[in-house]
């Protein structure tokens, strides 16, 4: 670029000194460092910009609200941690007591079982029996089978030979007494 | 107010070699503050949000010019920071990549406004989207009618800018971002941004009437 001592600064350099005043030619440079005129030019456009972004500034609100920001993650993870470690809690807890009840029964037979027991449990087996054979024949209790009336395997006989008393050996006695003559009063 | 404004420019550029040492100050804290964050540090981004909720919010005010809806952007902008932290590849990159989120929340937030928009057949006038803008009114009236004008003014000057170009201005020097930190908030080169703020600055510079306009009612 030919640019004369004499030569003041155009409106192209006086942006491009705004811009990036090190982009201007070294002759360029050289004038505007020692030049008035052409050093307020720039400083008036200069001014002028500033003076915009000041304004801009004063014309414009001031923030009011308060930026808020989401909830802290690390209290949600201390919640999801306290519901993993109940979980755990609960788990354990059916499966201790799932252990002790299973322990249990063991030292119970370790304790009771074994051959001894042998008779003992024969002896159950036949009280078993007999229940379910007096169930057979009756299922009711005997408190109901008085009110229901129906008949009860002890009472049965004496019941009905009062109702209807057995005459047939008398019969057969009356027979043979005839036989043999006897006199009947 | 433009002349006072302009005035305080001189004293504000003393002071420009105390604002960076600051601001180099800010950026080690912030890259601290991310390393922090990063390992869940809750705290920390909470900080990061308190000094960057004020620069996003402006930053989605001046693309919506609507408050509330600033507000449900920048909320959900920090909300979408806060849940990718970890995909940021360079904390120092921090400010960059908080303001690309913002870009694309707020491309995201008109496509749907286009979308919505195309299925309603409810006509709103100015005044009524006012009414539905809480704390739109200053008190002050005057400075009520400044900042009506102002952003009209603006929106008047950015028109003529392309869209890339438009960005890149605003970016700029409404946001106040460096060319390395645009070139970030974007993805494109610095070269390119360069190219693209050129060309805005000198569409921006044309635009002389409007600008002394502006300054007429601003005096
Ligand atoms: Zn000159």
């Amino acid at each position: 670029m030919n640019f004369t001592k004499d030569q003041h600064l155009n409106d192209d350099q006086i942006i491009c000194a705004i811009v990036e005043a090190s982009d201007l030619p070294d002759t360029v440079r050289k004038h505007l460092a020692g030049c008035p005129q052409c050093r307020m030019a720039v400083e008036q456009f200069e001014e002028e910009l500033s003076t915009l972004g000041k304004l801009a500034h004063h014309f414009s609100p001031k923030p009011e609200t308060q930026i808020t920001l989401p909830v802290e993650k690390t209290t949600q993870s201390i919640f999801s941690a306290w519901k993993w470690q109940f979980s755990f809690g609960a788990a354990f807890s059916a499966v201790l007591v799932f252990v002790m009840v299973w322990w249990a029964g063991t030292t119970n037979t370790a304790i009771n079982g074994g051959p001894n027991n042998l008779s003992g449990e024969l002896f159950e087996d036949e009280e078993l029996m007999t229940e379910i054979s007096s169930l057979s024949e009756n299922a009711l209790p005997k408190f109901y089978l008085d009110i229901t009336g129906e008949p009860d395997p002890e009472t049965e006989d004496d019941f009905m030979e009062f109702v209807n008393p057995s005459n047939e050996d008398t019969t057969l006695s009356l027979k043979n007494n005839r036989r043999k003559g006897v006199k009947l009063c | 107010m433009w002349t006072a404004f302009a005035g305080t420019v001189k004293i504000e550029r003393m002071t420009q070699e105390k604002s960076d040492k600051q601001l180099s100050i800010d950026k080690s804290e912030v890259t601290v503050l991310v390393h922090k964050a990063r390992t869940g540090n809750r705290f920390a981004f909470n900080q990061l949000i308190h000094i960057f909720q004020n620069d996003v919010f402006k930053m989605v005010f001046y693309r919506t010019r609507s408050h509330m809806d600033a507000e449900d952007l920048t909320q959900d902008i920090f909300l979408q920071a806060f849940k990718n932290l970890s995909k940021l590849k360079s904390i120092e990159k921090f400010k960059s990549w908080l303001f690309s989120i913002a870009i694309n929340r707020i491309r995201d937030f008109y496509r749907k406004k286009k979308f919505r928009d195309m299925f309603s057949t409810e006509l709103k006038t100015e005044e009524e989207m006012n009414v539905r803008e809480k704390h739109t009114h200053h008190p002050d009236v005057l400075d009520d009618i400044y900042k009506k004008d102002f952003w009209r003014k603006v929106e008047s000057i950015l028109k003529k800018l392309s869209a890339m170009e438009k960005e890149v201005f605003t970016l700029r020097f409404m946001d106040n971002l460096n060319i390395n930190e645009i070139s970030g908030v974007l993805g494109k080169s610095e070269s390119t941004i360069k190219t693209h703020l050129y060309r805005a600055l000198g569409k921006f510079k044309k635009e002389s009437s409007l600008l002394q306009q502006f300054k007429e009612v601003l005096q």
